[in-house]
């Protein structure tokens, strides 16, 4: 790993971290997911640094609870989904996606209930927080149809910048 | 070979012109370079045209300004060309533009349907309220301290009402629903990471006190909890 490696990672984790601490008022809207698809469209097998680094940071600021075992994989869900689907350029899409990331959050994050508590406490759990659910995947919808266009156009230059620099004799 | 003219349009080469034009020196035409993204078509016969113009020059048949002129029109041809090309270009891409937004369209059908379900089981599931009169039980729990027992008579369909009603805890409403802040006149400490955990019959409650649903003979327990 290069060094401007190593600098782009730190970044984009700051700029990760410090978007969920800003936006973390406003309950389930969060431009994580949006970044995420983002920087796994355009950095490839490198966001997994960038996702690590923010998990690590939020166990250190939130400090550690059940919550955090459901970051451990949560974003990396969301990460091989993004890889899997990497052909489709189209903002609509991505927009889809992350609505539907949105609408899966707490699925994915009753897992541990339903190991440590069996079926009946994890369906609680899900059903507990299914309005949460659906806010999170409207505002996902709605906040990467709003971003993607902007933010790829940044990145993408950025990363230009970066390579031509890089390739510079 | 020539060296590549910069000045070269529409696949022809135009400083050969100028020397057909001008006449100043021996005509010595030779294959110009021709652009791949022309219609193929128009290339071809383009092609076999420019060839022949070679030739007759070259035997000397026709005149001169007759070949400039053959060439200009060919170069028009060629332009034609690849505009027609570009356009079906655009065309094709378009075409694969609108299939990937029938894509889009119909994964967000696939969403709305989905959310549509989330949305039924969750008020087929949630938590049902009772009507009438019930007796709970709440124990406040402090660690190091003796736990009290409230015994509450209510009619509320829910916990926070119930609680509210005798003064027991006092709660800011958020976003996210009630967060309670002080039970029985203790406070939870934000900056011990202190807060008020709500169990059942010693089993966690998924929801908030103002969404937990309240049933004659309940036990609640509140525990004063520390760390996050």
């Amino acid at each position: 790993m290069k060094i401007k490696d190593i600098v782009i990672i730190g970044m984009l984790s700051a700029i990760l971290v410090t978007v969920q601490v800003g936006l973390g008022f406003l309950p389930n809207v969060e431009l994580v997911s949006a970044l995420i698809i983002l920087y796994t469209l355009i950095l490839g097998r490198k966001t997994l640094y960038i996702i690590y680094i923010f998990v690590v940071l939020e166990g250190v600021i939130y400090g550690l609870g059940l919550w955090w075992f459901n970051y451990l994989y949560v974003w990396t869900v969301l990460y091989l989904i993004v890889r899997l689907l990497r052909k489709n350029s189209l903002p609509l899409f991505w927009a889809v996606i992350s609505g539907a990331f949105g609408l899966g959050f707490g699925a994915l994050c009753s897992i541990p209930y339903f190991i440590t508590g069996g079926i009946p406490s994890g369906a609680a759990y899900w059903v507990a927080g299914i309005p949460f659910d659906l806010i999170h995947g409207v505002s996902n919808f709605i906040v990467t149809l709003l971003v993607f266009i902007p933010f790829q156009y940044i990145m993408k230059k950025m990363m230009s910048r970066y390579d031509t620099q890089a390739n510079r004799p | 070979m020539p060296v590549r003219s910069r000045r070269c349009i529409w696949g022809v080469r135009f400083d050969k012109f100028l020397v057909i034009i001008t006449g100043l020196e021996q005509i010595n035409l030779r294959l110009g370079r021709f652009e791949a993204n022309v219609d193929p078509r128009v290339r071809r016969p383009a092609y076999i045209r420019y060839q022949q113009l070679h030739e007759e020059l070259d035997k000397g048949t026709i005149k001169k300004v007759t070949a400039c002129r053959s060439l200009i029109l060919l170069s028009f041809f060629l332009f034609v060309g690849k505009r027609i090309f570009l356009l079906q270009q655009k065309g094709e891409r378009n075409m694969k533009n609108n299939k990937n937004l029938l894509k889009a369209m119909m994964a967000l059908g696939a969403l709305l349907l989905v959310a549509v379900i989330m949305l039924v089981a969750y008020n087929h599931f949630k938590p049902q309220t009772e009507q009438g009169s019930k007796e709970i039980v709440v124990e406040v729990v402090v660690p190091d301290q003796e736990s009290k027992d409230f015994t509450i008579n209510t009619d509320a369909e829910y916990l926070s009402q119930a609680l509210e009603q005798e003064n027991l805890i006092i709660g800011q409403n958020s976003d996210y629903g009630l967060f309670i802040t002080e039970v029985n006149g203790r406070a939870a400490d934000d900056t011990k990471q202190e807060w008020w955990c709500i169990t059942k019959s010693g089993e966690t409650v998924n929801t908030g006190a103002d969404q937990t649903p309240i049933a004659d003979g309940d036990h609640f327990e509140i525990t004063l909890k520390t760390g996050y």
